[in-house]
């Protein structure tokens, strides 16, 4: 009988650990992905910048600006760790394009960027819209933006720009009195949309269209045509870069009575320092930076950096801001997941976030409470094509070396 | 004690019969001494001819056909394993190749419908407007502005200028401007009107090619611009997505297009064997259809693709592509060794545990037979062969209880024997002692009866009325002079009681006749009574309903005074209208007297207002005479200045004067007619102002009239209002004066209601008094009732004592004791 014991115990054990191997085959790899906490997370999002190109001169302030919440949080008592890496998109869209390719495979899931309304048209078209990473640009205007079809992954903290052109259009009659008007402007989606705009919302004549490269040896040819007809108004649609050479070469050879009206492409102080001459002709347009926040994030930027935060820096501070909370709601580095809660950081109600209350913001945000991020360059409240910018722009005009502001305007009657 | 068979094993094995020809169910039988016995069931010829078939040495050992039976269950569940396994492997192979046909279809559908859309992009891309004999900027924008919107499978759009061979322009900046030879792309090579016929047509890339600025695997497709034969628009769309899309079901899956020729269109490097050409011409050509084949260690799944020659292959390695049939066939072979494993092992085992026992109970057996009933029968299992070791054991036990027994038991009967000698013995004796008992016994009874048989003389004569009689009490036995004793004693009560009872009916028959006599006394009183009351109850009846008529009377009266209280309250309701109205009336002629005086007083006015226009007219008439006197001296005047002219005229300043005299008599002509005019006039005026006088004095005379008219109607109403007054207060004086009797009256009608309910209490308290006497003669008539009926009783009492005899209704007749010597002494 001990062998019937003997043969009853084998036959348990046997069946025993056959049990143990279905159990895990049926049951096995059900364990949900639990949110990891905060505090075991890397918050991870990428820059695609203009460090060199068209827009150097934004380059570092724009990456100033990105950068700032990583400094925010460095100095708050959050336990969290944020890592952050930035590519030149050397204000081309091919060399974006290969460029972001980097960002994309080090498994970014989200992108400050670009500045360049092609520039950014082209990248997220060719690549990180297909790669399902988030982009969020901070000087994109250009109204092509709006009708991307981006499958909800591309966002703006940038102004459109339709709004700006009404807004040059109505300072031109009513503070200057024109009657006619010509644009001169950058080829490329930026100048060309933004000088149809000022054509059609202009009450008067327009004389002249002309477009000009950037970058050219030579600006006669576009100058003269452009001013061929005396125009009272030049509306100048450039980059800051151009722009000191081609108002050189406009006080040197084509200088008139007219006024010329810059767009928000030329607001740099590189303009008066650049070009040698007095610039009292010259008056211009610009968004503001005019949201809730914005004391909040002109301290942090003093505290960083000092002197004022130029043009778009709060956007991308903006910009920034509204991924790393997205990506903390998110629970996890990936661009689907962080597409969705966009709109939610930012229209969902909830706790009010300014800058300067990221790290409450991010706790909250990570453990599933509902927060709303009030900007400081707007409000920053992304709708369905992912525009969350603001519709104040200055009336501006130089000074010596300074820039000086004259008004800030709301359009009327624009449809937003 | 015989032993007993081996038991039947529980596999049967009866469906082998046919197989294997070995024993069946019916029973093998061991024979120790060849003697031949009857089998259980075995009749049948079947079993017979199996018994015949199978040799001795099978049929003889258990453990053989055991073991035989399992090898040809084993045998029979392998070739049906064989064939399940087979069966399933092509049924999961048939599956493996339509899910991949599917999947290859599907992938065919899913580029199909990629090719298509861009086809219609590129269609709509190139008719739009903006296109058309625009520049450069336009053109640009416009494509910008359509790649924004387009799906990001568009990797760039180009417009192509066929008379200057360049890219006019494009959204990718490097390639904008350029001539078409320094641009390595298929596109470049379309001519209009050889690859592009007609205005929607759409060229494409015959291969996916890799783009110039990314790795991906790109098509070119290209439409003219309508409106402008110059341009194309080619859209350059990746495919990688929409392949990187399609589902892969296993993990070497590869999928490749071909067009019908046999060239690739998108193909991998990592796709292994050949497709064959035929079936992709044979699909290709057809443009619809799937095939399925197997090369070597592939499997290749075509599908052709509905809307272009182009044919989807997928390759799967065949072991990937029949995992599930390998996986399948492994489980089923495991599962089928596994059974096969167990059930010889099983087997071997259940046959030790069935043969073994029974070889051993066999042995025990033979030795209890031989008589050695000390054997050990003991074992762990509890099951049949457990079972029946038990009971072996618990035979031979009992067996040798049972002679033990058996034993004892033939020793107590002979003690019981020696027992019952003894016995016998004694019984003998006893009978004797009976007999003379008995003899003794007689004599007493006999003494008993004579007594009992005295007794029962007397009491009979008792019985029968004789209460004096006593019993003898003369015997040996003490029980029957005891009986004897309280007997007599017993009769003596029952005389006395008797006596008394007589005496006392009589009593009652005495009383009740007295008390029957008073009451009907009583009787005759009470009904004196009931009359009386009676008569009293009528009485006041009779009062009562006068007064009732007396009240009813009164009410009406009540009633009719009242009747005339409001009537006289409407009366008066109604003069005081009548002054009222009157008042009112008179008020309105006093108005209407006023309103009179005053038109008279306006026809006044009138008349004055028309007097002072006389007036006025006639000082016009002074006026008008005074004008007609200058007219006539203004002719006059005109005459003499003709005069004068006339004379003068004959110097030749006549006509001046002429001219001016002439003048003045016309005008004094004219003064003249107008006065003569404005006199008229004034007639006129005259005449109607004397109508108007005439008019308005005529009113005041009416209104005058009408004055006097109204004052008598105005003295009539002022009477009216007075008789009204005065008839006001002859009805308020009635109305009193009613009020004061209707009050008197109900007074009376309150006293009479009073006595009528006294009297009514009267009556009922005299109906009491009448119910009251009743009462009382009824119970009086019962009392009557039971007295005689207690006499009654009372007398049946004493008739039925009178039956009995004693000392006391025997006066001077036999002595009490006389009686005991009637009777007959005891023996």
């Amino acid at each position: 009988m001990r062998r019937r014991e003997s043969l009853g115990v084998i036959a348990g054990g046997a069946v025993t650990a056959t049990a143990g191997c279905l159990g895990d085959g049926f049951l096995g790899g059900n364990a949900d992905d639990d949110q990891l906490a905060l505090a075991d997370r890397t918050l991870q999002y990428g820059g695609v910048l203009p460090l060199s190109g068209g827009l150097e001169a934004f380059g570092d302030p724009l990456r100033n600006g990105a950068m700032l919440p990583i400094v925010e949080l460095e100095g708050s008592e959050l336990d969290v760790s944020v890592d952050f890496e930035v590519v030149d998109s050397e204000t081309a869209p091919t060399a974006a394009v290969n460029n972001v390719a980097e960002l994309i495979d080090a498994g970014y899931p989200a992108i400050v960027g670009a500045a360049a309304s092609d520039v950014t048209l082209q990248m997220t078209q060719q690549a990180t819209i297909p790669a399902e990473v988030v982009t969020c640009s901070p000087a994109s205007t250009s109204p092509t933006m709006g009708i991307l079809n981006d499958r909800g992954f591309s966002f703006r903290t940038a102004p459109d720009d339709s709004m700006q052109a009404v807004i040059a259009a109505q300072i031109a009659v009513s503070e200057h009195d024109a009657e006619t008007a010509a644009t001169l402007y950058t080829a490329g989606d930026y100048g060309r949309q933004l000088s149809g705009a000022f054509s059609a919302s202009f009450d008067g004549t327009i004389q002249h269209q002309v477009s000009f490269t950037e970058g050219s040896n030579s600006y006669t040819e576009p100058l003269r045509e452009a001013l061929s007809d005396d125009p009272d108004i030049l509306f100048l649609v450039s980059y800051a870069e151009s722009g000191v050479d081609l108002l050189t070469e406009y006080y040197e050879n084509h200088q008139g009575t007219e006024t010329v009206l810059v767009s928000d492409g030329l607001q740099d102080e590189a303009i008066p320092r650049g070009v040698d001459a007095s610039l009292s002709n010259v008056y211009g347009t610009a968004p503001v930076s005019s949201g809730p926040g914005r004391d909040g994030f002109t301290s942090l930027y003093q505290d960083e950096h000092g002197g004022e935060p130029p043009l778009f820096t709060a956007n991308a501070y903006d910009a920034a801001a509204t991924l790393l909370l997205s990506n903390a709601a998110a629970g996890a580095n990936d661009g689907t997941a962080i597409r969705s809660k966009m709109i939610d950081v930012t229209t969902g109600g909830g706790t009010e976030i300014l800058p300067g209350e990221l790290a409450a913001g991010l706790e909250l945000a990570a453990d599933g409470e509902p927060v709303q991020y009030r900007g400081a360059s707007g409000e920053v409240a992304f709708d369905e094509n992912g525009d969350g910018g603001s519709v104040t722009y200055e009336y501006f005009t130089f000074e010596g070396e300074e820039i000086v502001s004259i008004e800030e305007r709301t359009p009327e009657g624009v449809a937003q | 004690m015989t032993a007993n068979e081996p038991e039947q094993p529980e596999e049967t094995t009866s469906g082998e019969d046919s197989e294997t020809g070995e024993a069946a169910g019916n029973e093998g039988s061991e024979r120790r001494d060849g003697r031949a016995a009857k089998t259980i069931g075995d009749e049948s010829g079947l079993g017979s001819t199996m018994r015949s078939l199978v040799p001795s040495v099978i049929r003889g050992s258990y453990r053989w056909k055991f073991v035989i039976s399992v090898l040809a269950i084993l045998v029979v569940l392998s070739a049906v394993g064989a064939i399940g396994y087979v069966n399933a492997q092509n049924t999961v192979e048939t599956d493996a190749e339509q899910q991949l046909t599917a999947t290859v279809d599907m992938h065919a559908d899913s580029i199909n419908e990629w090719t298509i859309s861009m086809e219609s992009h590129t269609r709509s891309l190139s008719s739009a407007p903006a296109l058309s004999k625009t520049d450069a900027e336009t053109a640009e924008s416009h494509i910008i502005e359509e790649q924004a919107k387009l799906p990001v499978d568009v990797r760039a759009i180009h417009i192509v200028d066929t008379n200057y061979d360049r890219v006019l322009t494009s959204t990718n900046g490097e390639v904008s401007g350029r001539s078409l030879s320094s641009i390595d792309e298929p596109w470049t090579g379309i001519e209009p009107g050889v690859d592009l016929t007609a205005a929607n047509d759409v060229w494409y890339s015959p291969a996916a090619y890799q783009s110039g600025t990314l790795d991906d695997q790109v098509i070119a497709f290209a439409s003219p611009v309508e409106g402008d034969e110059a341009r194309i628009a080619v859209v350059v769309g990746t495919i990688d997505y929409r392949v990187d899309g399609l589902r892969q079901l296993h993990e070497d899956q590869e999928t490749m297009i071909l067009n019908t020729e046999g060239d690739t269109v998108l193909g991998s490097n990592e796709l292994g064997g050949d497709p064959d050409g035929e079936i992709v011409e044979s699909l290709g050509t057809v443009r619809e259809g799937t095939a399925f084949e197997r090369d070597g260690n592939l499997v290749i799944g075509y599908s052709a693709m509905a809307d272009n020659d182009w044919v989807a292959i997928t390759t799967v390695p065949t072991d990937q592509a029949f995992a599930a049939s390998s996986a399948v066939g492994h489980s089923l072979l495991s599962v089928i060794g596994a059974g096969l494993l167990t059930l010889v092992v099983g087997g071997v085992f259940l046959a030790r545990q069935t043969v073994t026992p029974l070889e051993t109970l066999r042995d025990r057996a033979k030795r209890m037979e031989q008589g050695d009933l000390d054997i050990d029968l003991s074992t762990n299992r509890i099951d049949e062969v457990g079972r029946l070791y038990e009971s072996f054991d618990e035979m031979s036990t009992a067996l040798e209880t049972r002679i033990t027994e058996a034993k004892e038991a033939q020793a107590e009967a002979e003690a019981a024997q020696a027992e019952a000698e003894e016995a016998k013995t004694e019984a003998e004796t006893a009978q004797a002692e009976a007999e003379a008992e008995r003899e003794r016994m007689a004599e007493v009874t006999a003494e008993l009866q004579r007594g009992a048989d005295q007794y029962s003389q007397t009491m009979r004569e008792a019985a029968n009325g004789d209460l004096t009689v006593r019993a003898d009490v003369d015997t040996d036995n003490e029980q029957m002079q005891e009986i004897g004793t309280e007997f007599n004693a017993m009769l003596d009560e029952l005389e006395s009681t008797v006596d008394e009872v007589k005496q006392f009916a009589t009593d009652v028959a005495a009383a009740s006749q007295q008390v029957s006599a008073s009451s009907k006394e009583v009787q005759s009183a009470s009904e004196q009574v009931a009359e009386s009351v009676q008569e009293i109850s009528d009485a006041s009846e009779r009062q009562s309903e006068q007064l009732q008529t007396v009240d009813a009377e009164l009410s009406d009266l009540s009633a009719s005074t009242e009747e005339i209280a409001s009537t006289a309250s409407e009366v008066e309701t109604v003069a005081e209208r009548t002054v009222d109205s009157s008042r009112e009336g008179r008020e309105a002629a006093t108005v209407a007297i006023e309103e009179m005086t005053e038109v008279e007083t306006e026809a006044e006015r009138a008349v004055e207002t028309i007097q002072s226009l006389e007036t006025e007219v006639e000082q016009i008439t002074e006026l008008v005479d005074a004008i007609s006197d200058v007219a006539d001296q203004t002719n006059l005047l005109a005459l003499n200045a003709s005069i004068e002219a006339t004379r003068a005229g004959e110097g030749g300043e006549a006509g001046g004067f002429d001219m001016v005299a002439q003048e003045i008599k016309e005008l004094s002509a004219d003064a003249k007619d107008a006065a003569a005019e404005i006199e008229d006039r004034i007639d006129d005026i005259r005449e109607k102002t004397d109508e108007s006088v005439d008019v308005v004095e005529h009113t005041s005379e009416k209104v005058e009239q009408g004055t006097e008219a109204v004052q008598p109607a105005v003295d009539a109403l002022a009477e009216i209002a007075e008789l009204a007054e005065d008839t006001n207060n002859g009805v308020t004086e009635i109305s009193a004066a009613t009020d004061a009797q209707a009050s008197s009256t109900e007074e009376v009608v309150t006293a009479v209601d009073e006595v009528a309910s006294s009297s009514e209490e009267s009556a009922a308290e005299a109906g009491n008094v009448s119910a009251a006497a009743e009462e009382q003669t009824a119970s009086l008539s019962e009392v009557t009732r039971s007295v005689d009926s207690l006499a009654d009783q009372a007398a049946e009492l004493s008739q039925t004592l009178d039956r009995f005899e004693t000392a006391v209704s025997q006066e001077g007749a036999d002595g009490p004791t006389e009686a005991d010597q009637s009777t007959v002494p005891p023996m």
